[in-house]
């Protein structure tokens, strides 16, 4: 005969929380609710000083406005709903700029002028391109007016040009070429646009005898033109360009620097422009980096005009690559990678650990760290580029919050959507379903270890951050998302035995809880969860207090969690 | 031995000079007009001015801050709210720091003032002033500081100075425009993308640092100068966990 004895004398209680938090989990997995924080005011000031926040009422500053001598307003609506702090466009008419998103008050505060459109889509505001002598700007009108009276340049703004590509390559297309003039009967030149050549008549008021004459394409240091400017072996770099030019008597810019095309080797070269592909190395994958004989340097090959020792000259094609970083590789000018403090990614991140964006640029490497908790994971890909591979990286948004929402596989998987892995062994127990993160699911069951070899449950598993978040536990007092989340790997079940007729007993229901597989099975579905279980931390250190097995009450070790854990983050 | 002896008759020379004709001394040192030290002031408390604006986000008294490293750095754009855009603080910046400079100027350009009429009157002159309008201005490379003060000396002679001007060679305007590119970033994405500014501007170095609460902390450095501005946004802040508690 069988006789069923429902125990609960061997019940397996795995907790798993956060660290140092266990002493609360008992009573936080019962009472703790997801709270919301209320912010139903919109405050025209708040207490810490900042203007236009939606927050609570306790946090609004209604002292007087030493102003408008009146106390600041505070309304139970949102700010977008307000007058006062409306976002809006708040246009800088000095400076041409345009600020979005900036409130109402904010603004008017500040000598702005605001329009009711929080992006800035307003005709003051469109963008189009100022030509500023051979360079250009993709600005406003009031922008490009403001720069370029400030370099003494007639305005040319190019409203149908839209894009900042355009503008930048029209600038280019601009005609140059040598432009001349007299003073004080001295036939001079300068080196320059069309446009500009025609505004020296203005720049160089009452010292000119003459007017202007532009010869386009030509160099200053032409012998046609029989000007006071003669060739040099001096070099110069000029603020916006990549290369290394030679230098007439007049400080006017030549042709690219070329050791071999000095004015006694090579007198045709400082006649007229020679264009940058005709230039000595055009091409050269490093950028003529360091060459002491040609200044044809790019910047997309790493290479910019510098202070260097060249054949002539003090200027030479300046090393922007990044040597030896901190992970002991070399990078492209250019280049982005990630570094991580540990293994990532199938729910192996370390706990307090933090995902960075280093960035190789003009010779530096800098660092970009992605948002705490890991609330943004780094991201990076190789692309093939003209001039070999280039690795781009991001810091972008983890994606890890209805992860456990899904219980389909396909759905789990969906990288478009979600950062998230699937785990098969497990189920969530069927009452459980989605919303996981809901501390219902507690109550329910939770999480129900399952073989995976078995037929029926090929298709079974839960879906896990890929990621798993990180929380401050610390902050607010509270256990909040913390004993939520890692809640959901606690389990309270029975296990039913069968006694003989002639004594002893056999365990016949739920057996498996007993076993430290089964232990540390659950606490590999912890350390998924979040920062939750026993794990070890960035520094390294293994902490044991994120799980508590009990048994009839009584705490039981789990044998083997440290090497299991070891294997996880070694995996 | 003789050319010891020289050296000794030398000095006890320079001696006898110094003595004899002491007055005249003055034409020894680097003759300074009062205006001259008047900017030399000026100039010393422009620079601890713009040092302690720059690194504190453009306020001399930061009141909505994030505490980073021991310094107040104001929010320029913030958000309280977790997913929600920041607003804009400071919209017109170049403008607020140009108001900033001039506040925290005022007072020492009027103690310089001071000091420099207490000097020349010990000296017997007569010095008159009216109460100085100051205006500060940013502009490419510069900052521009005009003290409107029509200052008087009179001795034996009287020389009027209707203004003075001082300019500072300065990357702050420069600075104050790739800050608001960066704000409006952050007001429509919540991000910027650091790379593109120190690829248009090889001399720019812009940090980016993100701290726990959602706080992001610019520094921008100019590498050429050194100058260096310092500010902080909120945007688009991602609770921790699921509600952020």
């Amino acid at each position: 005969m069988i006789k069923k004895k429902e125990m609960l004398k061997r019940a397996g209680t795995l907790f798993a929380g956060m660290f140092f938090i266990i002493l609360f989990l008992s009573l936080v997995c019962a009472v703790t609710q997801p709270s919301w924080p209320s912010y139903n005011v919109c405050c025209e000031k708040t207490k810490t000083g900042a203007w236009c926040q939606n927050t609570l009422q306790s946090g609004c500053d209604i002292s007087v406005d030493s102003n408008t001598k009146s106390a600041f307003r505070m309304t139970p609506t949102s700010c977008d709903a307000t007058s006062f702090c409306k976002p809006g466009c708040c246009i800088d008419t000095g400076e041409g700029l345009c600020m979005e998103n900036t409130p109402q008050r904010v603004c008017q505060q500040t000598s702005g002028t605001w329009v009711d459109d929080s992006k800035c889509n307003i005709q003051q505001c469109s963008l189009g391109c100022c030509i500023l002598g051979d360079q250009a700007s993709f600005i406003t009108l009031t922008r490009c007016k403001k720069l370029s009276a400030f370099y003494g340049l007639t305005t040319n703004f190019k409203r149908d040009v839209t894009d900042e590509t355009s503008c930048i390559l029209l600038a280019q297309l601009e005609d140059k070429g040598a432009c001349v003039y007299e003073v004080e009967n001295m036939k001079t030149c300068k080196f320059t646009t069309r446009a500009e050549c025609l505004n020296t008549n203005r720049t160089q008021g009452s010292n000119m005898t003459s007017g202007t004459i532009f010869y386009k394409d030509y160099l200053c240091s032409a012998d046609t033109l029989g000007t006071n400017c003669g060739p040099t072996t001096q070099t110069t770099c000029i603020e916006g360009k990549d290369e290394v030019f030679f230098v007439d008597t007049c400080g006017n810019t030549a042709n690219i620097y070329d050791a071999s095309k000095t004015y006694d080797k090579d007198n045709a070269y400082w006649q007229k422009i020679v264009p940058k592909a005709s230039s000595c190395n055009f091409g050269n994958s490093n950028g003529n980096i360091g060459s002491k004989t040609c200044g044809n340097c790019e910047y997309f090959r790493g290479s910019i005009c510098g202070k260097g020792s060249a054949v002539y000259g003090s200027n030479i094609c300046k090393d922007l690559n990044c040597y030896d970083t901190q992970n002991g590789k070399n990078y492209k000018n250019g280049e982005s990678w990630c570094i991580y403090q540990g293994p990532i990614g199938n729910g192996r991140d370390l706990v307090g650990s933090r995902q960075f964006r280093h960035i190789c640029i003009n010779g530096e490497e800098i660092v970009e760290a992605c948002a705490d908790f890991r609330n943004e994971v780094c991201i990076q890909n190789t692309l093939t580029t003209y001039a070999g591979n280039f690795i781009e990286a991001a810091c972008r948004p983890n994606r890890w919050k209805d992860c456990l929402d899904q219980t389909e596989k396909n759905d789990c998987l969906n990288k478009d959507k979600r950062d998230c892995y699937w785990s098969t062994g497990a189920v969530f127990n069927a009452s459980t379903g989605g919303s996981s993160v809901d501390t219902s699911v507690q109550k329910s069951g939770g999480i129900k270890i399952i073989d995976p070899s078995d037929e029926d449950n090929a298709n079974k598993g839960i879906c896990m951050p890929n990621y798993p978040p990180g929380f401050s536990f610390w902050n607010s007092g509270t256990t909040g998302d913390a004993s939520n989340i890692c809640n959901l790997g606690s389990i309270k079940d029975q296990i039913t035995f069968e006694k003989g007729l002639i004594g002893g007993e056999k365990c016949t229901e739920n057996c498996e809880m007993l076993t430290d597989e089964w232990a540390n099975k659950m606490n590999n579905i912890c350390t998924s969860l979040g920062d939750c279980g026993d794990y070890f931390n960035v520094a390294g250190v293994f902490t044991d207090k994120g799980v508590v097995w009990k048994v009839d009450n009584e705490k039981k070790v789990v044998q083997g969690i440290l090497d299991s854990a070891k294997s996880k983050s070694s995996s | 031995m003789t050319i010891f002896i020289i050296l000794a008759l030398a000095i006890v020379f320079v001696l006898i000079l110094i003595l004899i004709k002491k007055p005249n001394f003055s034409v020894i040192t680097t003759p300074t007009t009062p205006i001259e030290t008047i900017k030399q002031c000026v100039n010393d408390g422009l620079d601890s001015s713009t040092k302690l604006i720059m690194s504190q986000g453009g306020s001399v008294n930061p009141e909505n801050y994030f505490l980073y490293n021991g310094t107040k750095i104001e929010y320029l754009c913030y958000a309280s709210d977790v997913y929600q855009p920041c607003v804009m603080q400071k919209p017109l910046i170049k403008e607020s720091i140009e108001n900033e400079i001039e506040k925290d100027l005022t007072p020492k350009i009027i103690d310089c003032i001071n000091m420099e009429k207490s000097s020349l009157e010990r000296n017997g002159y007569t010095v008159t002033y009216k109460n100085p309008n100051i205006t500060v201005q940013l502009i490419p490379g510069n900052i521009l500081v005009n003290i409107d003060s029509s200052l008087i000396v009179k001795k034996d002679k009287t020389e009027s100075y209707k203004s003075i001007k001082i300019d500072k060679a300065s990357k702050l305007y420069e600075l104050s425009m790739i800050t608001t590119s960066i704000m409006n970033y952050e007001a429509r994405y919540g991000r910027s993308e650091i790379m593109s500014y120190m690829m248009y501007y090889p001399t720019l170095r812009v940090e980016k640092k993100k701290q726990s609460d959602g706080t992001t902390v610019y520094i921008l450095t100019d590498k050429n100068t050194g100058d260096q501005f310092t500010f902080a946004t909120r945007s688009y802040v991602l609770p921790v966990g699921v509600t952020g508690n």
